[in-house]
């Protein structure tokens, strides 16, 4: 079950391999598929007990895609997702159940993700009854959730419009946590809000990992939230992972073309800073019908002629003393 | 509890106080005159209908036999004396076989509101299921049930109605209710559809919220995302179209019964007691009035309910 050529020691939580989703694009009244949309296209990585691996990209590089397709939420066109040494794809319905006690999720918009009519208590224990945790038992659990992300208890009763946008994030959390899971993908939780609010939910779910001992999968485009609270990092472009490293070599050791512009692209709050910005020419190509060879040779400052034909893969580059993956033709 | 410790300043102060909901849609409603003035109607006319037969002296149905001669066609506040000498007073008068108007009027809005309330609840609670199951589900359930939908739309409803009540009619003695039963039976089947398309359409919007995913990814059940879901959040439109319905259905029982389709004699119902009246309608005008008098109340009452609950329930305006 290695892919990356890490070594499986027992402390693979999450082992996603080669997972690629397509969504077909209908058209006419016969709703014919007219085309695919490859929002993700083979992407593979593991994530250990305990860590927080960060997946950054710009919109519609497929890393919401990916984060749902751990979940089951949207169902995979091919690829594994082994979740404990279980493939998620091939569940059966009673598994799958239990599974989701295990793998939760915090959404990025804290408006749609609570329901409006439900007081946010009975959000929060929805799950609970779900997995047969019902009466006094579910309202204490719900109590010490409320209490853990820092809110009253008796909020349990109010309804999601009195509340702010943190709050309502926290009550989100307040909801994932409920079941005492594993793994929490959290898709853009803090891009929705203030600047103030992001680094106290960011502090939150910090403090809860050390608590509880949770794995995340981090999804932002924000690469400075990123930083701050990953132990790893993912970059994706176009349904692909083209980087893939710890935390600090990634940010102090860019490879990968498209990384190094990302990176460069981070504000530096000091104006003497006289800094070699990599500005990237043109758009994203449509996913609809991505570039030949490597997907982000139309745009790379560094493309050569066999870029546009080969299709690199994500392998391991750079020192040995380091685990560094980067997706890239002209790295090594 | 290192977590619980960290108070968040402002954050974590109490929500401001608010009125509950239902003060809320109360208070917006209430801006509509003309509703809060049906809203009266309505319960005037409930309690005319549902009480009135019982407080009347009057069986609305048996005809006086042996005194048929005095008791019939009298006028508004007529009276006759029978043979043991007892004097009966007829505010409304009696009519052609000498039953007392008043106490039909009100067996009749029974009979009417009855059917209307009835018909509608079951047809909204269908169309409800039906129409959140096709959007839910979407595909290929949705593409069925959507095609029956429009089928039926397509049908004239008029003409198949009268239709299947003469194809029925053989069997309206084994039927419990008879008439007013098969009357209500073909109005659900015509009714059901709209609150399907209506509930269908929120559902499509709703489903993509992201706490349809959070509810999947905690575990729920389709049927329980479904019913603790969706449906609670469709609510505010159906009960408007409900409303609006109730007046329609009054109005097409009356069409039915006016063409001899609908409520059959013995029972009165405020669409036959119109019916039965216009033979007589240069004698006695005032039959065809009262009847025809009281549907219009009923339908402009709920219509200006249910524009005044479509404003109070809409979210986005908060007065």
């Amino acid at each position: 079950m290695t892919t990356n050529g890490s070594t499986n020691n027992g402390d693979v939580l999450l082992d996603v391999q080669g997972l690629v989703k397509h969504f077909p694009v209908r058209h006419g009244i016969l709703q014919r598929v007219a085309g695919w949309v490859k929002a993700v296209d083979g992407v593979s990585f593991q994530i250990r007990r305990g860590e927080t691996l960060g997946l950054v990209g710009e919109s519609g590089c497929g890393k919401t895609t990916v984060g749902r397709s751990i979940l089951r939420l949207i169902e995979p066109t091919a690829g594994k997702v082994y979740f404990q040494d279980k493939d998620v794809a091939h569940l059966d319905k009673p598994e799958l159940k239990a599974m989701r006690k295990d793998m939760q999720i915090i959404f990025q918009d804290p408006f749609s993700s609570l329901d409006p009519r439900m007081p946010i208590g009975t959000s929060i224990q929805e799950g609970l009854n779900v997995h047969g945790i019902k009466g006094d038992e579910a309202d204490k659990i719900v109590r010490r959730v409320l209490e853990e992300v820092g809110m009253h208890p008796e909020h349990a009763r109010r309804y999601p419009h009195e509340f702010s946008g943190g709050q309502r994030q926290r009550i989100g959390i307040a909801r994932a946590l409920a079941l005492r899971p594993k793994l929490i993908v959290c898709d853009e939780p803090v891009s929705a809000l203030d600047l103030s609010i992001q680094s106290q939910v960011l502090n939150l779910l910090d403090d809860l990992q050390k608590e509880h001992g949770l794995t995340y999968l981090f999804i932002a485009h924000n690469l400075s939230v990123v930083e701050h609270i990953s132990d790893r990092v993912g970059v994706m472009y176009l349904g692909k992972l083209v980087e893939l490293a710890d935390r600090a070599e990634l940010f102090a050791n860019p490879l990968h073309p498209y990384t190094k512009a990302l990176i460069s692209a981070i504000p530096i709050p000091d104006p003497t800073v006289k800094r070699d910005r990599i500005i990237l020419e043109g758009d994203v190509p449509s996913p609809l019908n991505p570039p030949d060879g490597c997907n982000f040779h139309p745009r790379c400052p560094i493309a050569v002629a066999r870029c546009s034909q080969e299709e690199p893969e994500l392998r391991r580059v750079g020192s040995a003393s380091t685990e560094h993956y980067a997706a890239c033709l002209l790295v090594d | 509890m290192s977590v619980a410790e960290l108070s968040f300043g402002a954050e974590t102060l109490a929500a401001p106080q608010e009125a509950g909901r239902g003060a809320l849609i109360w208070r917006r409603f209430k801006r509509h005159r003309l509703a809060v003035v049906g809203l009266w109607i309505v319960a005037a006319l409930f309690l005319f209908a549902f009480l009135g037969p019982v407080l009347s002296p009057y069986n609305s149905t048996s005809i006086p036999t042996a005194d048929l001669i005095r008791a019939r066609d009298l006028d508004p506040g007529g009276s006759w004396t029978d043979r043991a000498g007892v004097t009966h007073t007829h505010i409304l008068g009696t009519d052609s076989v000498g039953r007392d108007y008043l106490t039909r009027l009100m067996e009749g809005g029974r009979v009417s509101l009855s059917l209307a309330i009835i018909v509608i609840m079951t047809s909204m609670i269908i169309g409800m299921l039906i129409g959140a199951t096709a959007g839910y589900f979407g595909g290929w359930v949705d593409a069925v049930i959507m095609r029956v939908v429009d089928f039926i739309l397509t049908l004239p409803d008029l003409p198949v109605i009268m239709v299947l009540s003469v194809i029925l009619a053989d069997y309206i003695q084994d039927i419990p209710g008879g008439s007013v039963t098969i009357l209500g039976i073909i109005f659900v089947g015509f009714g059901w559809v709209g609150a399907a398309r209506l509930v269908r359409g929120m559902v499509l919007s709703l489903k993509t919220q992201e706490f349809t995913d959070a509810a999947k990814a905690l575990g729920a059940s389709n049927r329980s995302i479904i019913l603790r879901h969706m449906l609670p959040n469709s609510l505010a439109p159906i009960l408007v179209a409900a409303t609006l319905g109730v007046g329609g259905v009054v109005v097409g029982e009356a069409a039915l019964s006016y063409l001899g389709f609908g409520v059959k004699a013995p029972f009165p119902s405020w669409g036959n007691l119109l019916q039965n009246a216009q033979r007589d309608v240069m004698s006695s005008p005032f039959r065809v009035f009262y009847p025809g008098f009281l549907i219009l109340l009923i339908s402009l009452s709920f219509n200006f309910i249910g524009d005044a609950l479509r404003d109070a329930l809409d979210p986005r305006l908060k007065l």
